[in-house]
């Protein structure tokens, strides 16, 4: 009886061991500047590993939503009893350019030395709004989502920025700044998770030098065609030698209301505790925030911005769009309310603003010209 | 200055030369709009990216029958293209006047090619034993369903009508009226009918599910006033007798309908599938056309065929064109962002398919129904005779005939038709 149990042990044992439709070997074409590593590591795959299709979509999705490839297209051969996996990869362009209004002109190229890193460089020149053109110092940096692609991440970043508008009640003044950031993360299922060290120094600030350390959470967009999604971001910064805590949370919804029209939602909520330097503060009234309002406007200790958006997208030849394909360029109506905390609640609160913009696509980005009228007219710009 | 211009010169010179002699130009002209020319354009970039000798241009010419037209009179003042994407059910109208360049030659040259489509879209290519086109958007009918309006009659969205009998019981809690003699707010059924392009295509299944047929397996009589037929339509028509389905809308207005959450469900092209998924406000499902005497469906949509005329080395290239933008991983890639049926056996069997379900379930079952799919009877005067099959229907919708005095006065016509094409 023992030497049947002990038999039967070693044969199921060895069934294990030696299965078949197994995964032996992976073939990679197309990945021109992306590493086979990178692949294989944002595939997930290890050797051997049974031949199971949900294991095999996720890699496929893992590489479509890593951002560097456009198209994934994968096979299975036969080798014997077992299977290698062919992957068909037709890669994106890594090199592109950008326009900030904050951080200027530069450009980015996301597969640095097919590392799956990215770098950039911006020199910051010109201002759209109010029209100005002058030399406003440069940012650089090198980040990943997925270095190598593994699930760690990691943020460096050096910004040297000159004559930055800080709006007071009275009246405003110009200063400059240099900020160095270094931080990592991991990824984890849908979620993002990294931690940053920042130390900034400011020439028009109480503090000279401030250290901080920030937390960031935030979920990872999926790459579907779905009609509806969400976005959302959290942020907590704690200042080392200085007493003040920053949080900031930020939620995005997506909804497809008809064929591609789609009215988006946002809640941007800040809170400002304790005795920030005042370039720490976190503020509303910039390109990304609150438009048509003055730059740095508004710090107080709380406040929330409701954006709503409706966008209608056209094809080139002026036809309502019927795949997101088509998309030539998008008329949005944007309306902006802002709260900002003073201790009352009142009308005075409240900063409304009313935009519109348009995005066009074209083969270098998404261009994206804005008006906004809040507290004053404002002409918004940039290239993503 | 003097040596500047001559490098420009030469530059210029250059350019001419490689844009004129370097490349094959081959003129492509399509039917291919709204959703899809975005996902053919990006094929014949990708494939003109890929074959820096070849140069493909993809011109839009209109619907199926337009593209007859238009072929026709482009033929006649030699302004023809080297490549057309024809209906599969008009490949004898170009066939018969020897206006298709005869693919046999290729085809015998690479058997492993032909064992790899699908033998059902093939024999739509094949016009007395020899190779006309490669079949490219194949279509099949599917019935397609709102499962939120499901949810709200409770009706389990997971579970499409399998009969004729489930879908009119389903379609009588689908429809909704405001009080009982209202005209309904919300119809459960519209198996419209297509009066213009591909006429009459969303009916045939009615007859052949009820084991009828249009004509005869020589295709030279009109049967489709025999009792089979006939009962289907009198069935059809009951649909709008009972008030489940809108008497008074085109097919257009009844897509709209559909679109707008108006009406529960019916029959549409899978060739349609990601346009519902990418543009619908709701959630969609997609079935197989529920049975009744038999399970049949339609098998429709377009192939790929070379003009005759062109000289050899634009034939070589057509050639070349036509293989690539029809293997697994293009066919797959059409299917995935149109709906429109994978041509290739290997394509079928392959990991990409499951994947593509993985993330569109909605576009499997039309792959399911390819064993049921029946290609539609062909004719040179097949839109003719599309046209007076489409008004008996019609005039039957509007009481101005019964089934049967509409069917046998619609087959008298065609099989005059018929006689006449005999006699030429």
């Amino acid at each position: 009886m023992r030497k049947t149990f002990l038999f039967l042990a070693i044969v199921m044992f060895s069934l294990s061991i030696f299965a078949q439709d197994r995964i032996v070997d992976v073939k990679v074409n197309g990945n021109l500047q992306t590493s086979e590593c990178v692949v294989l590591n944002l595939m997930n795959y290890k050797e051997n590993m049974k031949v199971d299709l949900n294991a095999i979509s996720k890699a496929q999705d893992a590489l479509l939503n890593s951002g560097l490839f456009s198209d994934v297209y994968m096979s299975l051969n036969a080798s014997g009893s077992n299977y290698i996996l062919v992957v068909d990869l037709k890669e994106k362009n890594h090199l592109f350019p950008k326009i900030d209004l904050e951080k200027g002109v530069g450009v980015e190229d996301d597969d640095l030395f097919g590392l799956a890193i990215g770098g950039y460089a911006n020199l910051r020149f010109f201002n759209l709004s109010p029209l100005e053109v002058f030399y406003g110092g440069y940012s650089m940096g090198l980040n990943s989502a997925h270095i190598l692609g593994t699930p760690f991440s990691f943020n460096l970043s050096f910004d040297n920025s000159k004559k930055l508008w800080w709006q007071r009640s009275s009246n405003g003044f110009y200063y400059n700044s240099t900020t160095f950031n270094v931080g990592g993360g991991y990824n984890v299922a849908n979620f993002s998770l990294m931690a940053n060290y920042i130390y900034e120094t400011s020439s028009s600030s109480n503090v000279s030098s401030v250290s901080a350390i920030s937390l960031n959470v935030k979920n990872l967009p999926q790459i579907q065609d779905v009609r509806t999604y969400w976005l959302w971001e959290a942020n907590i910064e704690h200042g080392l030698n200085a007493t003040y805590t920053n949080v900031s949370v930020d939620i995005e919804n997506y909804h497809r209301i008809v064929m591609q029209i789609y009215a988006q939602s946002r809640i941007y909520s800040v809170f400002n505790m304790g005795d920030a330097p005042f370039n720490r503060k976190l503020y509303f009234g910039q390109s990304n925030d609150l438009k048509g309002y003055d730059q740095r406007e508004f710090y107080a200790p709380f406040m929330a911005l409701l954006e709503m958006k409706l966008g209608v997208p056209f094809t080139l030849s002026f036809g309502l769009s019927k795949s997101f394909k088509v998309n030539f360029f998008t008329p949005e109506l944007i309306l902006q309310t802002a709260f900002i905390s003073d201790g009352n609640l009142s009308l005075e609160n409240f900063k409304p603003s009313i935009g519109f913009g348009i995005k066009f696509n074209t083969p270098f980005g998404v261009v994206e010209p804005e008006v906004f009228f809040g507290k004053e007219f404002g002409f918004y710009f940039g290239l993503k | 200055m003097i040596r500047v211009k001559k490098i420009l010169f030469l530059v210029l010179m250059l350019s001419i030369v490689t844009f004129a002699f370097a490349n094959v130009r081959l003129v492509f002209w399509h039917s291919m709009s709204d959703y899809q020319k975005p996902v053919l354009d990006k094929l014949v970039a990708d494939f003109n990216a890929s074959h820096p000798q070849i140069h493909v241009i993809a011109i839009y010419e209109g619907n199926y029958d337009q593209m007859v037209t238009k072929l026709k009179t482009a033929l006649l003042s030699n302004r023809a293209p080297d490549i057309a994407q024809i209906n599969i059910e008009h490949l004898r109208i170009f066939t018969a006047n020897d206006q298709l360049f005869n693919l046999s030659g290729y085809v015998s040259k690479e058997p492993e090619l032909r064992s790899d489509f699908v033998d059902s879209f093939w024999k739509t290519v094949v016009i007395n034993d020899e190779v006309y086109a490669l079949p490219f958007n194949i279509s099949c009918l599917m019935f397609y369903y709102n499962k939120d309006l499901f949810r709200r009659a409770g009706l389990d969205p997971n579970k499409p009508p399998r009969t004729w009998k489930e879908m009119e019981e389903m379609a009588k809690k689908l429809t909704i009226r405001n009080s009982p003699n209202a005209k309904p707010s919300q119809y459960g059924l519209f198996w419209g009918v297509y009066g213009q392009d591909t006429a009459f295509y969303q009916f045939e299944p009615l007859i052949w599910e009820n084991e009828g047929r249009v004509f005869n397996s020589s295709m030279t009589k009109c049967v489709v006033n025999q009792p089979p037929a006939v009962e289907a339509l009198k069935i059809w028509k009951r649909w709008f007798d009972m008030g489940i389905s809108p008497v008074n809308m085109t097919y257009q207005e009844g897509i709209q309908a559909f679109m707008m959450g108006k009406i529960a469900m019916g029959p549409m092209s899978s060739g349609g599938t990601r346009y519902g998924l990418d543009n619908l406000p709701w959630d969609l499902g997609v079935a197989m056309l529920p049975s009744h005497k038999a399970t049949v469906t339609t098998l429709g949509g377009g192939s790929i065929a070379i003009i005759n005329g062109t000289s050899k080395e634009k034939r070589d290239a057509a050639w070349e064109f036509m293989k690539w933008i029809t293997n697994t991983k293009n066919t797959l890639y059409w299917y995935e962002n149109t709906g429109y049926l994978p041509v290739r056996k290997s394509a079928l069997n392959s990991l990409q398919i499951r994947l593509i379900w993985k993330k569109f379930p909605q576009l499997e079952p039309a792959i399911k129904a390819i064993p049921y799919a029946r290609p539609r009877p062909v004719n040179v005067d097949i839109i003719q005779i599309r046209h007076i099959l489409y008004t008996a229907i019609e005039e039957v919708k509007h009481s101005v005939e019964t089934p049967q005095q509409a069917f046998d006065d619609a087959a008298k016509k065609v099989n005059e038709i018929l006689r006449r094409e005999k006699s030429k």
